[in-house]
């Protein structure tokens, strides 16, 4: 601004205005009288003019981040899509090769990239092994590429189609190759009858499968049965017709299943030599896949081929079907990679936009309400302020139109600093945001693709274009006020206050004269003068008259508490459902499962040999010492005596939820416990964390620990009960009856007493009480109660958070006691868990692939599966971040805008009643009261704004809680404090900066001063 | 016996080189009742000596007595109090409360004050400034003369020792400025309202019973009618 006012001092020679439009008058300061006059009133407001440029900037800013991130975003997305699934478009099945050559002549210089996969046929498997490794093996060639066509799509990095991944090995270069799926790893394939009526076993390997082996696959074609010529992909799922009858309650009573397909054509065994492992693909988990040059192996020889292309230069999905229309005529199938077009924006039901475009376009509409109330609020100031000015130009002999294009002309300006700058800090700031949370989108889009900033020109077209569009918009109300200013009004008053219609009809019902006065005559009528003395009055007067023209800004301020509220509530929550992965101090937990499970322990061989297998694991290195834990889960039942029972508690958590029929204990202590039988070291671990007695320690003595504690948490009130009371003594296990039916159970009688159940279908409907357990005489097993705990220690593998989600008594056991006591025999086991720690710098993944060989070499387990729970909450975490970081940065920028906003309303809005704040001095009102006027004034501002803002955050709150609280256990509904106080901080330094500012302001001209101002 | 005193006022604008010397040793009484004109030509410093016994300006150098009490031994917050009740300013644009009606705005000085409006005074002021039936009418659905009327029942409705006019008729018509200009004399001859009125029409200024000229800042002339 200071250079401009340089250059307008040089300015010696007036030109006319003719030729000086809008345009022209962007680029120079050479303007016309009516330009320097808008440039001199930008100048005289540098506060105002440069927090409005700052205003616009990051209206822009913000736009042109929210257009580059959804670029980026549908980039990457589109970059992943070719990773994943290449970059075919279109793929169609051939068996002539002329339909290529037809394609070629059809798409001409469209088509890009073409590649070809051959389907070799199927193998049938024999009926032992159908079961487990299915009905058919798929055999099907790797993609073969034409080199012939233009490749000049820029994605030549990418395959047309994705080969599979390879677990180990490679995929086949030469014929008598083949990689086969990864589940036949170390599987062992048998001849015989297959399942498919008439087709014998062709499918044999001699000895385990694995790399080298040889495996001989006879070929057919699978046809179907009713005559249909159509083909089948070798690989797809068995096509069968699964039919069912029901009774009239929804009972299956019998189901059929019917084939609906063949093997025929089949041709010569032939001998293929493994040379790979791959992970299933998109073309089906039973493929298998040769070279491209493998030779044709049905008996007939003839065989179907996909092809797959990509093309250029079409702008719509309309087009390519026109394309595949021609070549495969109208009832042709063929395969659209939709995915793929969606991301190239070719298709017009864009499915990912429903998320992305429209989180796009919310925000966007955001930010546009934001800046238009913004942009426009400070120019009704700025026009408002000069009044008198277009007054006096137009008794001077301005048109309307000139007057209007000073309005234009300040808007020029504002647009060309503020919009470049803008653009600017739109770039810049995504790029900033990227690069801050760049390890969370390589998780979250995986497939190795990364989040690059992608500035596209029609990005910076619609962001700038919007911008100016807001800035005319903004302009226009103003401009039109401006050229319809009377020279005699504005030069009467320079304020315009009109009565509204609430004050109107105030007036209409007064009469006489001392009806404006309260009954003693001492202070005027009302309430805020009853209240708050004349200061009160005043403020709640302007408030009154100035309602509508502070609506929009209090309604922006109330809009960004409301924003920033809820990002509050957002973090909260994903920090809630953090919460939820609680699990101690683990970072692997393991899921071991036997080849032959039991629910007795003793015949289970993962949960008997639990100790056996926990110290395997802490052999393996990179295994932190102490860390390994084993945990079997079993469920029992149980007798507590009354007195250890806190009933209270127990009906407070009845009240509060209703899971699964409440609390799983009777009143006479009769009920259900959930039993974690633990390997010795865990048992020391736990009886040295509680404290307790040298004897206890001992995991050969049977004792156990209650855990008491129970999360009772509903829609309205957060908390855990303690179930168990008093000093602990012991807890009886039922040994279950041996006689138990079929049909017959323990459990939850419908009267609230644990009972002995029975739903025999024989009897015809649902379950009945027989027997309260109380009476079955049942034999027990006593087990002393060493402590009660609410807190078992870090050592101990499972949560506190995860234990407590339950609805009955919690017990932890030593393994090696209970297995002794018979405890182990009365319950029932559900789940075998093993946790471990990795040592200090241990590499994550040798340790997870030592536990996976070291639990193989025992070769008395069935699957084992490892999370990496570290690494899961490694990622969770830099993608919460990354959420975090996306959430304030848009908070942030929209709080700034309302913050300008607000401070351009107040700060202009006070400095327009200087004449008022002058006379009300004058006629006697004291600095005091003067202060407390504005305070006020300020007060009811920002009163509508927080309430505003956190009622509308908490209707939020409302929608959100509801919506989690389903899938999110764990979660309570919750007051962003921390949030809420932010917000009202931000909101009073806000109001006190803009008032601070204004006043210091009009206090800079003395009262003289300002009762003789004419803002000339 | 005299109402006002004002000895060797002295105000200064701006310091050094670009100082402007809007007073320079003004020393003058005005008695209880009296009707007195200010005159002078722009910048002779008539409107500074106004605000300074008005209390709304503080002065460089000298004194100002109002009922023998020195108005500038005042804190910021006295001053206030001094403004509400001892002087009533008319200014020549009319300076009214835009949100505020008509009697609202004439009581303003009282209800600053906590005191209770004299529903006597105030309908009989109203009557006088021919304001009735527009108690409750906001400024801007008043015309200029109208305006004016209410800020002079402001300036009068505390009964001040002084009424202090700046120009009131400056921006008035001519039918409109002797409306205004008699409601003053008669305030000052029925109510024995001391009335000092700034001026640059002369048949205004020869209504007075005293006209002084100030020039440069000083007294020229102190002239008694008649």
């Amino acid at each position: 601004m200071i250079n401009m006012a340089k250059h307008l001092r040089d300015e010696r020679v007036p030109r006319g205005e003719k030729d000086h439009g809008l345009a022209t008058t962007a680029s120079a300061p050479r303007g016309n009288v009516f330009t320097r006059f808008t440039l001199r009133s930008l100048k005289a407001n540098r506060v105002r003019t440069a927090v409005t440029v700052v205003g616009v900037a990051l209206a822009c800013g913000l736009l042109m981040a929210v257009l580059t991130s959804v670029t980026s975003l549908r980039s990457a997305l589109l970059e992943r899509q070719r990773a994943l699934d290449g970059v075919w478009q279109v793929s169609f099945d051939y068996t002539d090769d002329a339909t290529l050559g037809n394609l070629r002549t059809l798409a001409g210089d469209h088509l890009d990239r073409l590649a070809t996969r051959r389907d070799l046929g199927a193998a049938a498997l024999s009926a032992d092994d159908s079961p487990t490794y299915g009905t058919y093996l798929g055999v099907v060639s790797t993609t073969s590429e034409s080199a012939d066509l233009p490749r000049a799509a820029g994605d030549t990095s990418y395959d047309v189609v994705s080969d599979p991944a390879v677990v180990e090995g490679r995929l086949p270069e030469s014929p008598g190759e083949i990689a086969l799926p990864s589940f036949l790893r170390g599987a062992e394939l048998t001849g015989g009858d297959s399942s498919i009526e008439g087709v014998s076993s062709g499918a044999t390997s001699e000895g385990k499968l694995e790399l080298g082996s040889t495996v001989t696959l006879s070929l057919g074609r699978r046809t179907w049965l009713d005559g249909d010529t159509s083909a089948i992909s070798s690989g797809s799922y068995l096509n069968i017709d699964y039919t069912y009858e029901t009774d009239a309650e929804g009972n299956i009573v019998s189901e059929s299943e019917t084939t609906l397909e063949t093997l025929s054509d089949v041709g010569e065994a032939r001998t293929y030599t493994v040379v790979g492992f791959v992970e299933p693909s998109y073309m089906g988990s039973n493929v298998a896949y040769v070279s491209p040059d493998e030779p044709a192996a049905t008996a007939s020889g003839t065989e179907t081929s996909t092809a797959y292309f990509s093309t250029t230069g079409y702008s719509s999905r309309d087009e390519l079907e026109g394309l595949m229309g021609s070549l495969l005529g109208k009832d042709g199938s063929w395969t659209a990679n939709n995915s793929l077009l969606t991301y190239q924006g070719l298709t017009p039901d864009r499915q990912i936009f429903d998320s992305l475009a429209q989180f796009a376009a919310v925000l966007a509409v955001v930010i546009v309400v934001a800046a238009v109330s913004l942009i426009s609020n400070a120019f009704t100031i700025s026009i408002s302020e000069r009044t008198r000015q277009f007054g006096l130009l137009s008794s001077l002999g301005a048109s309307r139109r000139q007057l209007r294009r000073t309005v234009y002309t300040e808007a020029a300006l504002l647009g060309v600093v503020g919009i470049p700058l803008g653009l600017a800090i739109g770039i810049a700031g995504t790029a900033a945001v990227f690069a801050l949370t760049s390890e969370g989108w390589d998780i979250m889009l995986g497939e190795g693709v990364s989040l690059r900033l992608v500035i596209a020109p029609a990005d910076l077209a619609v962001a700038a274009g919007l911008t100016a569009l807001t800035l005319l918009l903004s302009a226009f109300v103003p401009a039109l006020r401006a050229s319809r200013v009377s020279a005699v009004d504005a030069i009467r008053q320079t304020q315009d206050v009109r009565p509204n219609r609430r004050l109107r009809r105030v007036f209409r019902r007064r009469r006489g004269a001392m009806d404006d006065l309260s009954a003693d005559g001492t202070r005027p009528r009302g309430l805020a003068a009853q209240i708050g003395g004349m200061p009160a009055f005043l403020a709640r007067r302007t408030l009154a008259v100035s309602a509508s023209k502070s609506r929009v800004s209090a309604i922006a301020l109330a809009v960004s508490v409301a924003l920033l509220v809820t990002a509050g509530l957002v973090s909260i929550y994903i920090t809630c459902a953090m919460g939820y992965m609680d699990y101690g101090s683990a970072d692997m937990q393991m899921y071991v499962s036997s080849p032959e499970p039991s629910a007795v322990i003793s015949e289970d061989p993962v949960a008997s040999n639990l100790e056996g297998i926990t110290s395997d694991i802490s052999g393996v290195e990179g295994v932190r010492e102490g860390s390994v834990s084993g945990v079997a889960r079993v469920a029992a039942d149980v007798h507590v005596s009354e007195g250890a029972v806190s009933w209270d508690a127990v009906d407070t958590f009845n009240e509060r939820t209703n899971h699964y029929g409440g609390f799983q204990l009777d009143r006479q202590g009769y009920g259900q416990a959930v039993i974690q039988l633990v390997d010795d070291g865990t048992w020391r671990r736990l009886a040295a964390h509680l404290g307790l007695a040298a004897g206890e320690q001992d995991p050969t003595q049977l004792s156990c620990v209650a855990f008491n504690l129970l999360n009772a948490t509903n829609a309205d009130t957060y908390g855990s009960i303690s179930p168990l009371t008093g000093t602990a003594e012991t807890i009886d296990v039922l040994v279950p009856p041996a006689d138990l039916g079929d049909y017959e159970w323990i459990g939850m009688g419908d009267d609230g007493t644990y009972s002995l159940r029975s739903a025999d279908p024989a009897e015809g409907g649902g379950p009945v009480d027989v027997a309260p357990v109380s009476e079955l005489g049942l034999d027990t097993v006593s087990v002393p109660v060493a402590a009660y705990a609410t807190d078992l220690g870090d050592d101990f593998p499972i949560g506190p958070a995860q234990l407590s989600d339950t609805t009955s008594i919690t017990l932890v056991m030593p393994m090696s006691a209970a297995a002794k006591s018979g405890v182990a025999d009365a319950s029932m086991l559900s789940m075998v868990e093993f946790y471990a720690g990795f040592a200090e710098g241990a590499d994550e993944e040798a340790v997870v692939t030592g536990i996976q060989d070291a639990l193989g070499e025992r070769g008395d387990i069935g699957t084992a599966s490892i999370n990496n729970l570290r690494e899961a909450l490694r990622e969770y975490r830099a993608m919460t971040y990354t959420v975090n970081v996306f959430l304030y940065s848009f908070i942030a920028i929209t709080m700034a805008i309302a913050v300008a906003n607000v401070f351009n309303t107040i700060a202009s809005g006070l400095m327009l009643r200087t004449r008022e704040f002058a006379t009300l001095q004058s006629v006697g009102m004291g600095r005091r009261s003067f202060r407390r006027m504005i305070v006020l004034e300020c007060a009811d501002f920002a009163a509508k704004g927080l309430v505003g803002g956190v009622a509308l955050a908490m209707a939020v709150n409302v929608a959100l809680f509801s919506a989690l609280s389903s899938s999110i256990a764990t979660i309570s509904l919750a007051m962003p404090w921390g949030h809420i106080a932010l917000a009202l901080a931000v909101v009073v330094a806000v109001l006190a900066l803009s008032a601070g500012y204004a006043l210091r302001k009009t206090h800079a001209l003395s009262i003289v001063d300002a009762l003789r101002s004419e803002v000339l | 016996m005299d109402i006002l005193r004002i000895e060797h006022l002295t105000k200064t604008y701006g310091s050094g080189d670009t100082a402007v010397r809007a007073l320079d040793d003004v020393s003058f009484s005005v008695g209880a009742g009296e009707f007195v004109a200010i005159i002078g030509s722009s910048g002779s410093g008539k409107s500074t000596l106004l605000h300074m016994i008005g209390g709304v300006d503080r002065p460089t150098s000298g004194t100002v007595f109002l009922n023998g009490e020195n108005v500038f031994e005042r804190t910021d917050e006295q001053l206030a109090v001094f403004r509400r009740r001892e002087v009533g300013l008319v200014y020549q644009f009319y300076n009214l409360v835009p949100v505020l009606d008509v009697v609202e705005n004439m009581c303003l000085p009282v209800l600053m004050d906590g005191r209770k409006v004299n529903e006597r005074r105030l309908t009989g002021l109203l009557r006088t400034l021919g304001l009735s039936g527009r108690e409750h009418h906001l400024p801007n659905q008043l015309s200029g003369g109208q305006q004016q009327r209410v800020a002079i029942g402001r300036a009068l409705m505390n009964a001040p020792a002084v009424v202090l006019a700046d120009e009131p008729t400056g921006n008035l018509d001519s039918k409109n400025s002797a409306e205004i200009m008699s409601l003053l004399r008669k305030s000052n001859r029925e109510l024995k309202q001391t009335l000092i009125v700034i001026t640059h029409d002369e048949d205004i200024a020869l209504t007075a019973d005293r006209v002084i000229a100030l020039e440069d800042g000083r007294v020229a002339s102190d002239t008694r009618a008649r």
